[in-house]
């Protein structure tokens, strides 16, 4: 299960890639946490190539980013064009709570409004 | 004219958190066979995951004292055809058909971790049945294909 960051100033993009079910949020969930731990502040994390997002994994994402805005830092979605994952993230109510983007640039951008 | 249709398929894990990975495998290379759209399997995988992990999570120590079973099952009734997954499990009895979701939080800092589960089950299903017969849960969800 795939996961990887790239930092660019204050900002870091956490890629992650495969399937988010109870097996893949146990392989990712120590790597996830610590590059979410507030290195950087401003955190988008890409879920465009997610094949499967469970509640365990959506569990891993709210945890993190409970995290990180305690620390001061906050926390949002990419998801492209995945519409499984964003339709569950609707479902679940969770976009309302990590703010959720189809587009890349409007994630980037949300944390200078 | 009622449903119609059988159990086309079967399968067995313990109730372990390590097992759910070959559930899913099983439901992907039975709906692949039995021509199940690849965006209505997906359904059922998350389904299926959000089941299973319910019954290791939350089903008690006796849960583990039989396997849980799967039965993948195809029905033909007027409304078109649907898929049912039944999912049978010796843990504490549980209805998953009508038991109301956790309200949603109205922020980060109110959210709790887990407690979805039920949401997705109800949210992505056509049908879920549910009954307690002889010591074991047996829930169905099923989607229209």
């Amino acid at each position: 299960m795939p996961i990887d960051f790239t930092d660019k100033d204050n900002l870091r993009l956490i890629t992650i890639d495969g399937r988010l079910d109870s097996a893949g949020s146990d392989e990712i969930a120590m790597k996830f946490a610590a590059m979410s731990s507030g290195a950087k502040p401003a955190v988008v994390v890409d879920l465009s190539q997610v094949s499967f997002l469970s509640s365990i994994g959506i569990r891993l994402i709210i945890q993190n980013a409970k995290s990180l805005q305690n620390k001061g830092g906050k926390m949002v979605l990419f998801v492209g064009g995945n519409e499984q994952v964003s339709t569950t993230l609707d479902s679940t109510g969770i976009s309302t709570l990590v703010p959720m983007f189809s587009d890349l640039g409007s994630a980037e951008q949300s944390f200078s409004d | 004219m009622g449903i119609t249709g059988a159990i086309v398929s079967e399968f067995a894990i313990k109730a372990d958190r390590a097992e759910i990975r070959s559930a899913a495998n099983w439901l992907e290379k039975t709906s692949l066979e039995f021509g199940v759209p690849g965006n209505k399997a997906l359904v059922l995988d998350q389904c299926l995951d959000e089941v299973l992990m319910n019954i290791v999570m939350h089903a008690g120590p006796s849960a583990a004292e039989s396997p849980v079973e799967l039965a993948f099952a195809i029905h033909g009734g007027e409304v078109g055809k649907e898929v049912a997954i039944t999912v049978s499990d010796s843990g504490k009895p549980f209805d998953s058909a009508t038991t109301s979701p956790k309200a949603q939080a109205k922020s980060l800092e109110e959210a709790e971790p887990g407690g979805l589960g039920l949401a997705i089950i109800q949210g992505l299903s056509s049908r879920l049945a549910y009954e307690f017969r002889n010591g074991r849960n047996f829930l169905t969800f099923a989607i229209l294909i």
